[in-house]
């Protein structure tokens, strides 16, 4: 049979502009190339500037990952000066990081990849009652009643009759790969709705701990500018934290009681599902919330594993971690940069040099990193195998509760390596947004119990000596490892260079030709029909693709179509 | 203290937002939050409205604009005409233009207007003033054409709030308190 080429260009519901070359035969992808269509160029905007502003431009990468670029940042710039920073600044910067993450999570399982696999206009067939047993056979959630569900879809109704399906309008509706019975789609829509609504919560904790959303204001290098007070208005006080912890146990509700149930039902109804998606099975993590000062003792393990192996895990130990920093390069072979060279990232030059698209040459903006001179899969899976690899206890429970659940429904055991997939990527994400909560829970105490033993200070002072500095920094984000990496000479940044999540998966072959993640993990992939490659979507949304940053910065002219209709 | 800064979360009394979105890596992509910093700075409120630099966010906006009735969004918006063109467009209009990408930021505001359409709550008066853009590059400075049209988006943007009963007063620049860093 022959070859076809299809090409998704851009992919939909992602940040940044992300375009997919596929080569499909006998209904399978035989082989697959990842395009990003932007250049980032913000390494050449910060030389020469003051390291402690690094992190006020790098949180404007992007529009969804303003915090972790704003963490990371901080994070190289300590390291490379050596300095450690308040345990108050470090556990408040744990609760925003931990808020910020189950926010995203959230948001890219209910608004960004859900529709991939529940199909809106089969909800509006549902029948209410049949969504509600199903629902509270899943969860206790007080929201899972047959009244809630018809006011729903009564809703939904209505909005499709408006004749604007709206944000639904580029759906796959019907089409032959969506399965779910019509009460799970509806239950699933009901809950995307409900997502608005508690996403928000941890926006807002973002936002009282941060001062503003979507950049925060309180970050500094040595600590955060967050002046804790138990008695005074303006400071971080009792009364604030009191409303923190007030929007935590909201949020908690949905994390434990709605997402892991529905990931779950919808792993479990999609089994057929869970051999596709594999791909790179080389996994790299960051340990992240740290305990101590210095960034040895962390609330989650990170690492590296090895050919899909928990029993070959390396651990990663603290900031600054040579193993880490001896292990990451970027390669520009198939990239559009001028030269051709692997190098470590403090080493690394970004000078654009497009060329057309050209599968054996260069066909992307995204760099290939590499560790240990492999392409490596970064993400919630990531983190998760390595935790469970480490023998974190809260990690191996929720783990165990969703495999449990979803074996409920396929009525068979479902084993771990199930995990090497599209679903699997979900449902990791899903157990890591367990662990996160459990972290805001761990911090929240924690720094409520260092402020009552009247520990008040949450900066130190950075000093910059003469001469040069070199450090980095790693922030397990949302979307995988996240580093900054900084070379500072007589106090002004000489190199920086942030080495992003997407990166690592979007990233075009290396500089042995080795297929990127999303280029290995859509091979074999089934799609049934070339002209609405829904499939194709499932296992690149699977990623949680942001490419924003990944590439930044801005559309080839070539490709951007703007126009204005007369208004 | 500048009503923007007290904004964790809170709406602002008189129910009236004004928003700057941008990139500000991009030189006049980021003109949007060049003009709010400005009104930021420059002037003052009565009643106090809202006011906040929303860069590039996309979903992190539905929040605000369904904690707001009235809301003024300033934005890069490329029509092909000459560079510091602006143009004001109203509500419905709004959707309609977006359908075929309108503003830079096209996917966060499309997207958020979209939702607030499926929960049936869009803002009672919503003001788009968009700017054409000269220069789309890695800069941290806006074109000389743009930053010249800055007075006429401040001029616009008190048009339309005076329209809905605000008095804007510039503010003597030794009270601003701010130094405006990058």
């Amino acid at each position: 049979m022959s070859t076809k080429r299809i090409c998704v260009d851009p992919v939909t519901r992602i940040e940044g502009h992300l375009r997919i070359d596929c080569d499909i035969r006998d209904g399978k992808v035989v082989d697959a190339w990842s395009s990003g269509q932007m250049w980032r160029g913000i390494e050449t905007i910060l030389i020469g500037r003051d390291p402690r502003d690094a992190w006020l431009y790098t949180q404007r990468i992007c529009g969804v990952c303003t915090t972790v670029h704003a963490i990371c940042s901080v994070r190289a710039v300590e390291n490379a000066l050596g300095l450690e920073i308040p345990l108050n600044a470090q556990l408040i910067r744990n609760l925003i990081m931990a808020a910020h993450g189950i926010h995203d999570h959230i948001v890219h399982f209910y608004q960004l990849s859900a529709l991939d696999w529940v199909d809106v206009v089969s909800a509006l067939e549902a029948d209410p009652q049949a969504t509600a047993t199903l629902a509270q056979g899943l969860s206790n959630w007080p929201n899972n009643s047959a009244a809630h569900f018809a006011e729903v879809q009564e809703r939904i109704k209505k909005f499709v009759a408006g004749g604007q399906l709206g944000i639904f309008a580029h759906g796959y509706w019907g089409h032959p790969a969506m399965k779910l019975p019509p009460a799970a789609n509806l239950m699933a829509v009901a809950h995307y709705l409900e997502a608005l609504e508690y996403q928000r919560r941890a926006n807002r904790i973002v936002a009282i701990l941060g001062g503003k959303t979507p950049h925060i204001q309180n970050l500094a290098v040595g600590g955060v500018a967050n002046a804790i007070n138990p008695d005074e208005q303006s400071a971080l006080n009792m009364e604030r934290l009191a409303y923190v912890r007030t929007l935590m146990d909201e949020l908690g509700g949905f994390v434990r009681e709605v997402y892991l149930p529905d990931v779950t039902a919808i792993a479990g109804l999609y089994a057929d599902w869970l051999p596709y998606g594999e791909g790179v099975t080389d996994y790299l993590s960051a340990p992240d919330f740290p305990r101590d000062a210095k960034g040895t003792d962390f609330g989650m393990p990170g690492g590296y594993i090895p050919n899909g192996d928990i029993n070959q895990f390396h651990p990663l130990t603290h900031f600054g971690d040579p193993y880490f920093e001896r292990n990451v390069k970027e390669s520009i072979k198939h990239s559009w940069y001028q030269g051709d060279w692997t190098r470590s990232p403090y080493a690394e030059d970004t000078v654009p040099h497009y060329t057309d698209f050209n599968e054996e040459g260069a066909y992307s903006w995204v760099k290939s990193p590499s560790f240990a001179d492999r392409p490596a899969q970064v993400g919630p899976l990531a983190n998760v195998l390595a935790m469970v690899a480490a023998g974190h206890e809260g990690t191996k429970r929720y783990l165990d509760q969703a495999l449990t659940r979803i074996a409920a429904i396929t009525g068979s055991a479902v084993p771990m390596t199930a995990l090497h997939s599209s679903l699997g990527r979900h449902a990791a994400r899903c157990v890591r947004t367990q662990v996160l909560y459990d972290m805001l829970l761990e911090n929240y105490d924690a720094l409520i119990a260092n402020i009552a033993s009247g520990d008040y200070t949450s900066f130190n002072p950075p000093v910059f000596p003469k001469g040069e500095q070199m450090g980095f920094g790693f922030h397990e984000a949302p979307r995988g490892i996240l580093s900054h990496w900084i070379v500072i000479g007589d106090g002004k940044i000489k190199n920086y260079q942030a080495v992003v999540p997407s990166t690592w998966n979007a990233g075009p072959r290396n500089q042995d030709d080795a297929r990127g993640p999303y280029e290995a993990a859509l091979i074999g992939n089934p799609v049934l029909d070339e002209e609405r490659p829904l499939e194709v979507l499932r296992t690149v949304h699977s990623f949680d693709p942001c490419l924003a940053c990944a590439i930044h910065l801005h559309d080839n002219q070539r490709q951007r179509v703007i126009r204005v209709s007369s208004v | 203290m500048s009503a923007a800064s007290d904004w964790a979360g809170s709406p602002s009394p008189s129910g009236i937002l004004l928003l700057g979105l941008g990139n500000l890596l991009l030189s006049d992509e980021g003109l949007g939050v060049h003009c709010l910093r400005r009104l930021e700075t420059g002037y003052r409120f009565e009643p106090p409205i809202a006011l906040i630099d929303g860069g590039t966010a996309g979903v992190e906006l539905l929040q605000l604009f369904r904690d707001h009735q009235r809301i003024v969004v300033i934005d890069a918006l490329d029509g092909g005409q000459p560079p510091g063109t602006v143009s004001v467009i109203r509500d419905e209009a709004i959707r309609r233009a977006l359908e075929v990408k309108l503003t830079l930021h096209h996917l966060g505001l499309a997207e958020v207007l979209a939702l607030l359409d499926l929960l049936d709550e869009r803002p009672a008066e919503l003001v788009l003033i968009g700017v054409a853009p000269q220069r789309l590059e890695l800069d941290l400075e806006l074109s000389p054409g743009v930053a010249a049209a800055i007075p006429a988006v401040i001029t616009t943007v008190e048009a339309v709030l005076t329209g809905w009963g605000v008095q804007v007063r510039t503010r003597p620049p030794d009270s601003a308190g701010y130094a405006e860093c990058y």
